[in-house]
Protein backbone atom coordinates (compact mmCIF):
# COMPACT_ATOMS: atom_id res chain seq x y z
CA UNK A 1 0.00 0.00 0.00
CA UNK A 2 1.61 3.71 -1.20
CA UNK A 3 1.91 6.14 1.77
CA UNK A 4 -0.50 8.94 1.02
CA UNK A 5 -0.88 12.26 2.02
CA UNK A 6 -3.29 11.80 4.88
CA UNK A 7 -1.80 8.72 6.55
CA UNK A 8 1.49 10.23 6.51
CA UNK A 9 0.10 13.19 8.21
CA UNK A 10 -1.38 10.82 10.80
CA UNK A 11 2.21 9.37 11.05
CA UNK A 12 3.59 12.25 11.65
CA UNK A 13 0.95 13.87 14.33
CA UNK A 14 2.20 10.63 15.95
CA UNK A 15 5.88 10.39 15.72
CA UNK A 16 6.53 14.19 15.17
CA UNK A 17 5.79 16.71 18.40
CA UNK A 18 4.82 20.28 17.65
CA UNK A 19 8.03 21.75 19.40
CA UNK A 20 10.03 19.72 17.64
CA UNK A 21 8.29 20.30 14.17
CA UNK A 22 8.50 24.11 15.10
CA UNK A 23 12.10 23.85 15.66
CA UNK A 24 12.81 22.53 12.21
CA UNK A 25 10.40 25.28 10.57
CA UNK A 26 13.43 27.79 12.05
CA UNK A 27 16.51 27.30 9.70
CA UNK A 28 18.78 28.91 12.28
CA UNK A 29 17.42 27.52 15.38
CA UNK A 30 18.13 24.39 13.68
CA UNK A 31 21.72 24.62 12.87
CA UNK A 32 22.15 25.54 16.34
CA UNK A 33 20.79 22.35 17.94
CA UNK A 34 22.45 20.34 14.93
CA UNK A 35 25.51 22.14 15.71
CA UNK A 36 25.56 21.83 19.45
CA UNK A 37 25.21 17.77 18.54
CA UNK A 38 27.97 17.92 16.36
CA UNK A 39 26.08 17.40 13.21
CA UNK A 40 27.70 18.91 10.29
CA UNK A 41 26.29 21.97 8.99
CA UNK A 42 27.22 24.94 6.90
CA UNK A 43 28.33 27.91 8.25
CA UNK A 44 26.74 31.09 9.46
CA UNK A 45 28.62 34.11 7.78
CA UNK A 46 25.56 36.72 9.15
CA UNK A 47 22.23 37.28 10.35
CA UNK A 48 19.34 39.52 9.71
CA UNK A 49 16.42 40.01 12.54
CA UNK A 50 16.23 43.24 11.21
CA UNK A 51 15.86 46.34 8.85
CA UNK A 52 18.96 47.93 10.58
CA UNK A 53 20.74 44.99 10.78
CA UNK A 54 20.52 44.99 6.85
CA UNK A 55 21.58 48.27 6.45
CA UNK A 56 24.58 47.96 9.08
CA UNK A 57 26.25 44.96 7.27
CA UNK A 58 29.28 44.65 6.07
CA UNK A 59 28.00 43.28 2.49
CA UNK A 60 31.60 43.59 0.91
CA UNK A 61 32.85 41.17 3.89
CA UNK A 62 30.71 38.28 3.00
CA UNK A 63 33.62 37.27 -0.03
CA UNK A 64 32.81 36.22 -3.65
CA UNK A 65 30.18 33.89 -2.89
CA UNK A 66 27.45 33.51 -0.07
CA UNK A 67 23.54 32.81 -0.30
CA UNK A 68 20.97 34.58 1.47
CA UNK A 69 17.61 32.62 2.98
CA UNK A 70 14.73 33.16 4.94
CA UNK A 71 14.81 31.26 7.67
CA UNK A 72 10.95 30.19 7.58
CA UNK A 73 10.76 29.75 4.02
CA UNK A 74 10.08 26.25 2.20
CA UNK A 75 10.90 25.24 -1.35
CA UNK A 76 13.57 27.85 -2.29
CA UNK A 77 11.63 30.53 -1.80
CA UNK A 78 13.33 33.78 -1.39
CA UNK A 79 16.52 32.61 -2.03
CA UNK A 80 19.17 34.62 -3.24
CA UNK A 81 22.17 33.27 -4.64
CA UNK A 82 25.33 35.29 -5.16
CA UNK A 83 28.16 33.79 -7.34
CA UNK A 84 30.43 36.41 -7.64
CA UNK A 85 31.36 40.18 -7.62
CA UNK A 86 30.95 42.81 -10.62
CA UNK A 87 33.17 45.85 -9.91
CA UNK A 88 30.80 47.18 -7.05
CA UNK A 89 28.03 44.87 -7.68
CA UNK A 90 26.88 41.51 -6.93
CA UNK A 91 26.29 38.59 -9.50
CA UNK A 92 23.42 36.43 -8.70
CA UNK A 93 22.97 32.70 -10.31
CA UNK A 94 20.50 33.57 -12.44
CA UNK A 95 22.96 36.23 -14.44
CA UNK A 96 21.36 39.47 -12.56
CA UNK A 97 23.92 41.79 -11.46
CA UNK A 98 22.54 44.10 -8.99
CA UNK A 99 23.24 46.57 -6.58
CA UNK A 100 23.47 47.17 -2.42
CA UNK A 101 20.34 48.65 -2.43
CA UNK A 102 19.36 45.21 -4.12
CA UNK A 103 20.43 43.27 -1.33
CA UNK A 104 19.29 45.23 0.89
CA UNK A 105 15.70 45.41 -0.37
CA UNK A 106 15.77 41.40 -0.73
CA UNK A 107 16.92 41.17 3.29
CA UNK A 108 14.52 43.79 4.38
CA UNK A 109 11.66 41.60 2.13
CA UNK A 110 12.72 38.30 4.04
CA UNK A 111 12.22 40.13 7.67
CA UNK A 112 9.05 41.45 6.50
CA UNK A 113 7.60 38.03 6.32
CA UNK A 114 7.10 38.30 2.16
CA UNK A 115 8.45 34.60 1.83
CA UNK A 116 6.86 32.91 5.60
CA UNK A 117 3.68 33.91 4.87
CA UNK A 118 3.54 37.61 5.99
CA UNK A 119 5.49 36.34 9.55
CA UNK A 120 7.98 38.43 10.54
CA UNK A 121 11.11 36.30 9.90
CA UNK A 122 14.85 36.67 10.01
CA UNK A 123 17.83 36.07 6.71
CA UNK A 124 20.59 33.67 7.31
CA UNK A 125 23.69 33.96 4.89
CA UNK A 126 25.81 31.41 4.08
CA UNK A 127 28.89 30.62 2.33
CA UNK A 128 27.96 29.23 -1.41
CA UNK A 129 28.19 25.62 -1.66
CA UNK A 130 30.62 23.98 -4.36
CA UNK A 131 29.14 20.18 -5.09
CA UNK A 132 31.93 17.40 -4.55
CA UNK A 133 33.39 16.98 -8.36
CA UNK A 134 31.74 13.92 -8.78
CA UNK A 135 27.92 15.02 -8.22
CA UNK A 136 29.02 18.29 -10.19
CA UNK A 137 30.06 16.15 -13.25
CA UNK A 138 26.37 14.80 -12.77
CA UNK A 139 24.68 18.12 -12.81
CA UNK A 140 26.45 21.42 -13.24
CA UNK A 141 24.09 23.95 -12.40
CA UNK A 142 22.22 24.02 -9.32
CA UNK A 143 22.74 22.61 -6.01
CA UNK A 144 22.24 18.78 -6.09
CA UNK A 145 21.46 17.07 -2.54
CA UNK A 146 20.66 13.93 -1.03
CA UNK A 147 17.04 13.76 0.68
CA UNK A 148 17.02 10.76 3.12
CA UNK A 149 13.80 9.72 4.66
CA UNK A 150 14.27 8.63 8.67
CA UNK A 151 11.71 6.78 10.93
CA UNK A 152 13.68 7.66 14.23
CA UNK A 153 17.64 6.94 13.40
CA UNK A 154 16.72 4.49 11.03
CA UNK A 155 17.07 5.67 7.30
CA UNK A 156 13.67 4.21 5.17
CA UNK A 157 14.52 5.67 1.66
CA UNK A 158 17.06 7.87 0.29
CA UNK A 159 16.94 9.95 -3.45
CA UNK A 160 19.52 12.58 -4.90
CA UNK A 161 17.84 15.28 -6.58
CA UNK A 162 19.69 17.12 -9.32
CA UNK A 163 18.97 20.38 -11.07
CA UNK A 164 18.19 20.88 -14.58
CA UNK A 165 18.59 24.30 -16.94
CA UNK A 166 14.35 23.59 -17.36
CA UNK A 167 13.85 23.33 -13.49
CA UNK A 168 16.14 26.60 -12.94
CA UNK A 169 18.76 25.16 -10.95
CA UNK A 170 16.17 23.81 -8.29
CA UNK A 171 16.15 20.57 -7.26
CA UNK A 172 12.26 20.01 -6.78
CA UNK A 173 11.44 17.38 -8.50
CA UNK A 174 7.83 19.15 -9.24
CA UNK A 175 9.69 22.06 -10.94
CA UNK A 176 11.67 19.65 -13.43
CA UNK A 177 14.57 18.85 -11.20
CA UNK A 178 16.10 14.54 -11.69
CA UNK A 179 15.16 12.21 -8.12
CA UNK A 180 17.67 9.84 -8.28
CA UNK A 181 17.19 6.49 -6.16
CA UNK A 182 19.98 5.74 -4.07
CA UNK A 183 20.66 2.57 -2.45
CA UNK A 184 20.93 2.80 1.33
CA UNK A 185 23.32 -0.02 1.48
CA UNK A 186 26.16 1.29 -1.28
CA UNK A 187 25.30 5.07 -2.26
CA UNK A 188 24.71 3.81 -5.98
CA UNK A 189 21.86 5.07 -7.99
CA UNK A 190 19.49 2.40 -8.85
CA UNK A 191 16.94 4.46 -10.85
CA UNK A 192 16.21 8.11 -12.22
CA UNK A 193 12.48 9.56 -12.70
CA UNK A 194 12.48 12.78 -14.91
CA UNK A 195 9.09 14.67 -15.54
CA UNK A 196 7.65 11.33 -14.61
CA UNK A 197 9.35 9.00 -16.98
CA UNK A 198 12.37 7.38 -16.20
CA UNK A 199 15.54 8.13 -17.18
CA UNK A 200 19.39 6.89 -17.11
CA UNK A 201 21.49 9.75 -18.16
CA UNK A 202 20.96 14.09 -17.11
CA UNK A 203 18.90 15.18 -19.95
CA UNK A 204 21.33 18.27 -19.94
CA UNK A 205 25.25 16.59 -19.71
CA UNK A 206 24.05 12.88 -20.47
CA UNK A 207 26.07 11.61 -18.11
CA UNK A 208 25.35 8.38 -16.53
CA UNK A 209 23.02 8.99 -12.91
CA UNK A 210 22.32 5.45 -12.93
CA UNK A 211 25.09 3.38 -12.11
CA UNK A 212 27.25 6.77 -10.22
CA UNK A 213 27.86 6.16 -6.55
CA UNK A 214 27.30 9.45 -4.07
CA UNK A 215 30.15 10.19 -2.88
CA UNK A 216 30.99 9.96 1.10
CA UNK A 217 27.89 8.40 1.04
CA UNK A 218 28.45 6.78 5.16
CA UNK A 219 29.02 10.39 6.31
CA UNK A 220 25.62 11.75 4.35
CA UNK A 221 23.90 8.55 5.68
CA UNK A 222 25.44 9.46 9.01
CA UNK A 223 24.50 13.20 8.79
CA UNK A 224 20.71 12.60 8.09
CA UNK A 225 19.99 9.39 10.33
CA UNK A 226 21.11 12.11 13.18
CA UNK A 227 19.63 15.17 12.34
CA UNK A 228 15.95 13.93 12.54
CA UNK A 229 16.80 12.57 16.07
CA UNK A 230 18.52 15.31 17.05
CA UNK A 231 15.49 18.23 16.36
CA UNK A 232 12.98 15.62 18.03
CA UNK A 233 11.23 14.19 14.61
CA UNK A 234 10.43 10.50 14.78
CA UNK A 235 9.66 10.75 11.35
CA UNK A 236 11.91 13.22 9.23
CA UNK A 237 13.46 14.06 5.81
CA UNK A 238 17.10 15.17 5.88
CA UNK A 239 18.18 17.38 2.70
CA UNK A 240 22.23 16.68 2.78
CA UNK A 241 24.80 18.23 0.23
CA UNK A 242 27.91 17.20 -0.26
CA UNK A 243 30.08 20.08 -0.37
CA UNK A 244 33.55 20.06 -2.20
CA UNK A 245 35.55 21.43 1.01
CA UNK A 246 33.29 21.04 3.83
CA UNK A 247 32.42 16.89 2.79
CA UNK A 248 28.61 16.00 4.04
CA UNK A 249 26.42 18.88 5.71
CA UNK A 250 22.35 18.91 6.40
CA UNK A 251 21.23 21.80 4.96
CA UNK A 252 17.39 21.39 6.25
CA UNK A 253 15.48 18.57 8.35
CA UNK A 254 11.86 18.71 7.25
CA UNK A 255 9.43 17.16 9.13
CA UNK A 256 6.67 16.95 6.45
CA UNK A 257 8.78 15.43 4.09
CA UNK A 258 7.30 14.84 0.57
CA UNK A 259 5.64 11.60 -0.87
CA UNK A 260 7.61 11.53 -4.20
CA UNK A 261 10.35 9.46 -3.38
CA UNK A 262 8.22 6.84 -3.66
CA UNK A 263 7.51 7.09 -7.17
CA UNK A 264 11.57 7.30 -7.39
CA UNK A 265 12.67 4.90 -5.46
CA UNK A 266 9.62 2.78 -6.73
CA UNK A 267 8.94 1.81 -2.94
CA UNK A 268 6.25 2.33 -0.59
CA UNK A 269 6.94 3.62 2.35
CA UNK A 270 3.79 2.60 4.00
CA UNK A 271 5.02 -0.96 3.71
CA UNK A 272 8.50 -0.10 4.82
CA UNK A 273 7.15 1.25 7.62
CA UNK A 274 4.69 -1.22 8.67
CA UNK A 275 7.54 -4.31 7.67
CA UNK A 276 9.56 -2.35 10.51
CA UNK A 277 6.62 -2.68 13.34
CA UNK A 278 5.58 -5.85 12.16
CA UNK A 279 9.23 -7.00 12.96
CA UNK A 280 9.90 -4.90 16.13
CA UNK A 281 6.20 -6.60 17.33
CA UNK A 282 7.61 -10.23 17.10
CA UNK A 283 11.11 -9.29 18.53
CA UNK B 1 -34.71 58.43 -6.41
CA UNK B 2 -32.57 55.64 -4.61
CA UNK B 3 -30.65 53.80 -6.46
CA UNK B 4 -31.23 49.98 -7.00
CA UNK B 5 -28.73 47.68 -5.27
CA UNK B 6 -27.20 46.13 -8.42
CA UNK B 7 -27.09 42.80 -6.49
CA UNK B 8 -29.71 40.44 -5.97
CA UNK B 9 -31.36 38.88 -2.51
CA UNK B 10 -31.17 35.11 -2.40
CA UNK B 11 -33.71 32.71 -0.07
CA UNK B 12 -30.84 32.46 2.82
CA UNK B 13 -31.00 35.02 4.83
CA UNK B 14 -28.13 36.72 6.19
CA UNK B 15 -28.41 35.87 9.77
CA UNK B 16 -28.04 32.35 9.16
CA UNK B 17 -24.45 32.75 6.98
CA UNK B 18 -22.93 32.56 10.42
CA UNK B 19 -24.23 28.77 10.86
CA UNK B 20 -23.48 28.01 7.36
CA UNK B 21 -19.46 28.35 7.81
CA UNK B 22 -18.63 25.39 9.89
CA UNK B 23 -20.74 23.32 6.73
CA UNK B 24 -18.26 25.40 4.45
CA UNK B 25 -15.76 24.40 6.28
CA UNK B 26 -16.81 20.72 6.34
CA UNK B 27 -16.78 20.84 2.99
CA UNK B 28 -13.43 22.51 2.29
CA UNK B 29 -11.99 19.73 4.50
CA UNK B 30 -13.63 16.89 2.55
CA UNK B 31 -12.68 18.74 -0.50
CA UNK B 32 -8.85 18.30 0.71
CA UNK B 33 -8.50 15.29 2.72
CA UNK B 34 -10.73 13.19 0.24
CA UNK B 35 -10.43 14.99 -3.24
CA UNK B 36 -7.01 16.11 -2.79
CA UNK B 37 -8.16 19.60 -3.95
CA UNK B 38 -4.86 21.94 -3.39
CA UNK B 39 -6.79 25.87 -2.75
CA UNK B 40 -5.75 28.80 -1.44
CA UNK B 41 -6.09 29.44 2.26
CA UNK B 42 -7.62 26.84 4.32
CA UNK B 43 -10.88 28.74 4.32
CA UNK B 44 -11.08 30.88 1.67
CA UNK B 45 -13.60 28.68 -0.43
CA UNK B 46 -15.61 28.30 2.18
CA UNK B 47 -15.58 32.37 3.04
CA UNK B 48 -15.91 32.96 -0.86
CA UNK B 49 -18.99 30.17 -0.87
CA UNK B 50 -20.44 31.86 1.59
CA UNK B 51 -20.31 35.08 -0.77
CA UNK B 52 -21.88 33.26 -3.46
CA UNK B 53 -24.61 32.43 -1.16
CA UNK B 54 -25.24 35.48 0.23
CA UNK B 55 -25.17 37.67 -3.74
CA UNK B 56 -26.59 34.68 -5.57
CA UNK B 57 -24.76 32.57 -7.66
CA UNK B 58 -24.16 35.08 -10.63
CA UNK B 59 -23.86 38.27 -8.75
CA UNK B 60 -21.44 36.62 -6.58
CA UNK B 61 -19.45 35.36 -9.23
CA UNK B 62 -19.48 39.03 -10.46
CA UNK B 63 -18.03 40.41 -7.95
CA UNK B 64 -15.74 37.94 -7.96
CA UNK B 65 -14.81 38.53 -11.28
CA UNK B 66 -14.27 42.25 -11.18
CA UNK B 67 -12.38 41.93 -7.79
CA UNK B 68 -9.86 39.30 -9.38
CA UNK B 69 -9.81 41.43 -12.75
CA UNK B 70 -9.09 45.07 -10.42
CA UNK B 71 -6.54 43.31 -8.45
CA UNK B 72 -4.91 41.62 -11.39
CA UNK B 73 -4.77 44.77 -13.32
CA UNK B 74 -2.83 46.34 -10.50
CA UNK B 75 -0.35 43.33 -10.23
CA UNK B 76 2.45 44.62 -12.11
CA UNK B 77 2.48 48.13 -10.94
CA UNK B 78 2.42 46.96 -7.28
CA UNK B 79 5.05 44.34 -7.93
CA UNK B 80 7.09 46.95 -9.81
CA UNK B 81 6.94 49.22 -6.58
CA UNK B 82 8.53 46.19 -4.64
CA UNK B 83 6.68 47.12 -1.11
CA UNK B 84 6.59 45.44 2.29
CA UNK B 85 3.84 42.55 1.89
CA UNK B 86 1.48 44.48 4.47
CA UNK B 87 1.85 47.48 1.73
CA UNK B 88 1.36 45.46 -1.31
CA UNK B 89 -1.74 44.02 0.32
CA UNK B 90 -3.00 46.92 0.89
CA UNK B 91 -2.35 48.39 -2.64
CA UNK B 92 -4.49 45.11 -3.57
CA UNK B 93 -7.36 45.72 -1.56
CA UNK B 94 -7.75 49.54 -3.06
CA UNK B 95 -6.89 48.48 -6.39
CA UNK B 96 -10.05 46.00 -5.88
CA UNK B 97 -12.47 48.20 -4.12
CA UNK B 98 -11.78 50.99 -6.80
CA UNK B 99 -12.82 47.79 -9.40
CA UNK B 100 -16.15 47.69 -7.60
CA UNK B 101 -16.45 51.01 -7.35
CA UNK B 102 -16.35 51.59 -11.00
CA UNK B 103 -18.29 48.86 -12.07
CA UNK B 104 -21.39 50.21 -10.10
CA UNK B 105 -21.46 47.30 -7.74
CA UNK B 106 -20.23 48.92 -4.31
CA UNK B 107 -23.77 50.04 -3.99
CA UNK B 108 -24.60 46.86 -2.02
CA UNK B 109 -22.91 46.87 0.88
CA UNK B 110 -22.46 43.02 0.70
CA UNK B 111 -19.98 43.39 -2.24
CA UNK B 112 -17.27 44.60 0.56
CA UNK B 113 -17.63 40.78 1.63
CA UNK B 114 -15.45 39.27 -0.32
CA UNK B 115 -12.59 41.92 -0.97
CA UNK B 116 -10.03 41.14 1.89
CA UNK B 117 -10.70 37.23 0.69
CA UNK B 118 -9.91 38.17 -3.42
CA UNK B 119 -7.12 40.05 -1.76
CA UNK B 120 -5.19 37.14 0.13
CA UNK B 121 -6.27 35.19 -3.46
CA UNK B 122 -4.37 37.46 -5.70
CA UNK B 123 -1.38 38.28 -3.82
CA UNK B 124 -1.30 34.48 -2.98
CA UNK B 125 -2.31 33.82 -6.60
CA UNK B 126 1.21 36.45 -7.41
CA UNK B 127 3.79 34.32 -5.18
CA UNK B 128 2.88 31.04 -6.61
CA UNK B 129 3.32 32.12 -9.99
CA UNK B 130 6.46 33.90 -9.58
CA UNK B 131 8.14 30.47 -7.73
CA UNK B 132 6.07 27.32 -9.57
CA UNK B 133 4.55 29.47 -12.66
CA UNK B 134 1.43 31.13 -14.05
CA UNK B 135 -0.14 27.55 -15.07
CA UNK B 136 0.05 26.46 -11.42
CA UNK B 137 -0.99 29.91 -9.95
CA UNK B 138 -3.97 30.07 -12.18
CA UNK B 139 -4.77 26.46 -11.73
CA UNK B 140 -4.80 27.32 -7.13
CA UNK B 141 -6.93 29.97 -8.06
CA UNK B 142 -9.66 28.42 -10.28
CA UNK B 143 -9.99 25.23 -7.97
CA UNK B 144 -10.55 27.87 -4.74
CA UNK B 145 -13.36 29.75 -6.84
CA UNK B 146 -14.62 26.37 -8.19
CA UNK B 147 -15.06 24.94 -4.39
CA UNK B 148 -16.32 28.27 -3.20
CA UNK B 149 -19.22 27.81 -6.11
CA UNK B 150 -19.97 23.88 -5.25
CA UNK B 151 -19.82 24.75 -1.45
CA UNK B 152 -22.54 27.93 -2.18
CA UNK B 153 -24.49 25.12 -4.72
CA UNK B 154 -24.90 22.71 -1.65
CA UNK B 155 -25.15 24.94 0.98
CA UNK B 156 -28.42 26.14 -1.26
CA UNK B 157 -30.55 22.80 -1.22
CA UNK B 158 -33.26 22.33 0.22
CA UNK B 159 -31.93 20.00 2.65
CA UNK B 160 -29.19 21.81 3.81
CA UNK B 161 -31.04 25.66 3.52
CA UNK B 162 -33.63 23.74 5.93
CA UNK B 163 -30.76 22.86 8.38
CA UNK B 164 -29.97 26.25 8.34
CA UNK B 165 -33.23 28.20 8.82
CA UNK B 166 -33.80 25.57 12.03
CA UNK B 167 -31.03 27.81 13.12
CA UNK B 168 -29.94 27.14 16.76
CA UNK B 169 -26.62 25.19 17.49
CA UNK B 170 -27.75 22.37 15.26
CA UNK B 171 -25.96 23.21 11.86
CA UNK B 172 -23.08 24.40 13.58
CA UNK B 173 -22.68 20.52 15.61
CA UNK B 174 -23.53 19.00 12.47
CA UNK B 175 -21.11 20.60 10.60
CA UNK B 176 -18.36 20.24 13.40
CA UNK B 177 -19.26 16.95 13.29
CA UNK B 178 -18.55 16.66 9.34
CA UNK B 179 -15.19 18.31 9.85
CA UNK B 180 -14.45 15.76 11.80
CA UNK B 181 -15.70 12.85 9.71
CA UNK B 182 -13.67 14.13 6.84
CA UNK B 183 -10.36 15.01 9.03
CA UNK B 184 -10.02 11.47 10.46
CA UNK B 185 -9.80 9.97 6.45
CA UNK B 186 -6.65 8.15 6.20
CA UNK B 187 -7.10 6.87 2.43
CA UNK B 188 -5.91 7.97 -1.01
CA UNK B 189 -6.44 11.35 -1.98
CA UNK B 190 -8.46 11.01 -5.41
CA UNK B 191 -5.17 12.71 -6.91
CA UNK B 192 -3.12 10.27 -5.63
CA UNK B 193 -4.63 7.27 -7.27
CA UNK B 194 -3.22 8.62 -10.48
CA UNK B 195 0.16 10.15 -8.46
CA UNK B 196 1.09 6.49 -7.54
CA UNK B 197 -0.52 4.76 -10.14
CA UNK B 198 2.43 3.21 -11.76
CA UNK B 199 3.66 1.97 -7.84
CA UNK B 200 0.53 0.32 -6.95
CA UNK B 201 0.14 -1.30 -10.47
CA UNK B 202 3.15 -2.78 -9.34
CA UNK B 203 2.60 -3.92 -6.12
CA UNK B 204 -0.80 -5.39 -7.12
CA UNK B 205 1.69 -7.34 -10.07
CA UNK B 206 3.94 -8.48 -7.35
CA UNK B 207 0.88 -9.61 -4.94
CA UNK B 208 -0.06 -11.93 -8.20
Amino acid sequence: MVLGINRRNALIARRNPPEAVRLVRDKLRTKTQLRSHAVPVPPTLATISHVDDARDLDWDGLGEGWVMKPCASSQGRGVMVVVGRRGGSWALAGGQVVGLRRLIAHAEAIVDGDHSGGRPDRAIIEPLLVPHPEILALAPVGLPDIRVICLDERPLLAMMRLPTRTSGGRGNLHQGGIGAAVDLRTGRVTRAVHAGREITDHPDTQAAIVGSVVPEWSAVLDAARRAGVTCGLGYSGSDVVVDASLGAVVLEVNAHPGLEIQNVCGVSLFDLISGMSRRRTRM
Amino acid sequence: MSSEPALAHTSLETAHLLAALPLGAALTVAARTVLGARTIGVFAPALLGLVLVDLGLRAGMVVILVAALGGLAALPIVVRLALPRVARLGLLLSAICAALEVSGLADDQRAAMPVVVMTVLVERGWDVASGDGWRASTTLIGSTVLLAVVIASLLLTPPVEALLSAGGLRPVVVGGLLVALAGSYRGLRVGEHRRFASLRNSEIAQVA
